[in-house]
């Protein structure tokens, strides 16, 4: 695999990642705190039926995503009646917890780490990934799930007031984000070959986070283009080697002193907003907040 | 075995309690979750460390410098990052953004310059334990006990001994009204910030001292969020039993059960307590929070 194409690969897992975090917190307003450890779950049950049954790289992916949902049932249930910074807590506890297990369980190579696990993501493999997850997130977005979670973020209270079950539109949002993470972490675990439990700790969800952030928390198309523009940069800074976290950080601090609602705010990018006659037929040219 | 368990968790959580603290009072005042006050910790243990080992001052006066250091840095960061936010009236959530960014920042800094090795201080700060009975206890685990509880009390003396604490007390009671009143908001949040890395180097520091020094030591402002959580939200009591509870349930988990594990144990529990008791064990209600 080349060097561009190794970018290429990071970049898309890194988009994907970023749709599952829209999901969450863009668009329900959860600030999770955990995103890496559902990475971690997608990654370590693809990489250990990879390793210990040799099954097919798909079925471990999707087994990965199948796992990655029910554990979202499991932490959700109790943690998504809280509320605010209660959740993020209960998702940071959650992430410690999980690498906790990972670091002693010897099934899944402790604090070494999964490795031999074969590598096999190509970019066409990340491209079906990432037009799958963007359509469906897109349309989520547009149903009415995806309504009754804006409507979570705006006003609780008044959601459930018009009959809205906030508690089951936000369980059906964190399923939804872990299910992309896992499918995310299927796709690092056959890109990298190894897994580490310091690979999905807190600081790197908080990247996750900063990474959405920066391309506007309420917008898909930032969250997109957000993550292809991060990782890309990490890319060139390898240049300026130890040089290149103080630099990227940086970079992100200021946009968002400067920009603090990211760098595209609540624009989306739609085929319509390329065709001014239609532009004009939908409202679009008016802008707004982007459902 | 038990009642020196029990020592030793008062004695780690002392520390979280010191940390705890600096994280209430900050978000006591402005309601913000600062997580830059990670970046104090880490650098309350490492300026020690360069201070002692390139300047070779002695370990306790370069203690004493860095403990400042990380005071005027966590005012300088709420200068540089937090103020034009809040200048401009932006939501919270922008704040928990820049405040992680900052962290990340200094993380990197400190990453960058130390080679993220893992070092120690040049010399063990104190030797010796101290006998009772059957119990031993560490001489340095009493010392960070005496220095935590000096500097709660030195901290509760500022806030309810002068003038300054009163005006930090009025912010956070209210805001507006407290500006109304003529008081500097800029001022009294600048204040609030110094005493918050104070108190975050203090623990830096001496936890450098105890365990070593390592750039991911920030992350034990992730354990101050929960002791301030768990203990009430907006009681500086509370954070205080917090950070005892957190340090107890780890020392103990760390003993009979197993020391990889702990941390599962510990975050775990601390979710059911979160459940169980949302009102925080000070027993201050907040409505807001299920």
């Amino acid at each position: 695999m080349s060097f561009y194409e190794s970018v290429f690969v990071n970049v898309g897992i890194m988009i994907i990642i970023a749709q599952g975090v829209y999901v969450i917190t863009g668009l329900t307003g959860l600030f999770s705190l955990g995103q890496s450890s559902f990475v971690a779950v997608g990654a370590y049950t693809a990489g250990f039926l990879a390793t210990r049954f040799e099954m097919h790289p798909l079925l471990c992916i999707l087994a990965g995503i199948v796992v990655s949902i029910l554990v979202s049932f499991i932490i959700g249930i109790p943690s998504l009646r809280l509320r605010h910074v209660y959740f993020s807590l209960a998702t940071i506890a959650y992430c410690y917890a999980l690498q906790a297990i990972l670091t002693v369980s010897e099934t899944f190579g402790g604090s070494i780490g999964l490795v031999g696990v074969p590598v096999v993501t190509r970019w066409w493999h990340v491209v079906l990934g990432v037009v799958a997850t963007v359509w469906i997130v897109r349309n989520f977005k547009l149903s009415r799930f995806g309504l009754a979670c804006l409507s979570v973020r705006t006003d609780e209270l008044a959601a459930r007031t018009y009959g809205i079950q906030t508690f089951v539109s936000k369980q059906i949002a964190f399923s939804l984000a872990s299910a992309i993470s896992g499918l995310a972490g299927g796709l690092l675990a056959f890109n990298l070959g190894y897994l580490s439990p310091d690979m999905f700790t807190v600081p790197v969800s908080s990247e996750y986070l900063i990474m959405v952030f920066f391309g506007g928390l309420y917008s898909q198309t930032g969250a997109v283009l957000g993550a292809a523009a991060l990782t890309v940069l990490m890319e060139l800074l390898r240049t300026t080697a130890a040089w290149r976290m103080i630099a990227y950080s940086t970079i992100i601090l200021i946009i968002i002193l400067v920009r603090p609602n990211g760098l595209f705010g609540t624009w989306e990018f739609s085929l319509d907003s390329l065709n001014p006659r239609r532009r004009a037929k939908h409202g679009l040219a008016k802008g707004g907040e982007g459902v | 075995m038990f009642v020196q368990q029990l020592v030793n968790g008062i004695s780690l959580g002392s520390m979280y309690a010191l940390l705890a603290v600096g994280f209430a009072i900050v978000y006591n005042i402005l309601g913000i979750v600062n997580f830059s006050h990670g970046a104090t910790i880490a650098l309350g243990a490492y300026c020690a460390y360069w201070l002692s080992t390139y300047l070779r001052l002695p370990l306790e006066l370069s203690m004493v410098l860095s403990v400042t250091i990380a005071g005027l840095v966590s005012a300088l960061i709420e200068r540089i990052t937090l103020h034009p936010l809040r200048r401009k009236g932006q939501p919270q959530i922008f704040f928990f953004i820049a405040s992680l960014t900052v962290f990340n920042l200094v993380t990197a800094i400190i990453i960058y310059v130390s080679k993220a090795n893992i070092t120690s201080y040049p010399r063990t700060l104190i030797y010796g334990s101290i006998r009772m009975a059957n119990v031993i206890v560490p001489k340095l685990d009493v010392l960070m006990l005496g220095i935590a509880v000096l500097s709660l009390l030195a901290l509760s003396a500022v806030l309810y001994k002068t003038k300054i604490g009163l005006a930090i007390r009025c912010c956070s009671y209210d805001s507006r009204a407290a500006q109304l009143m003529g008081i500097n908001p800029d001022l009294v949040i600048g204040t609030t910030f110094l005493l918050a890395g104070l108190l975050g180097g203090i623990g830096g520091a001496l936890l450098g001292a105890k365990y070593a020094v390592y750039p991911e030591l920030g992350d034990m402002v992730y354990r101050a969020f929960f002791a301030c959580m768990v203990g009430g939200l907006g009681s500086l009591t509370g954070a205080i039993f917090g950070g005892l509870l957190i340090g107890l349930i780890e020392t103990i988990s760390n003993a009979y059960i197993n020391a990889a594990i702990s941390p599962a144990i510990t975050f775990g529990l601390l979710v059911v307590i979160l459940l169980v008791r949302p009102q925080g064990i000070a027993g201050k209600l907040v409505e807001d929070k299920i």
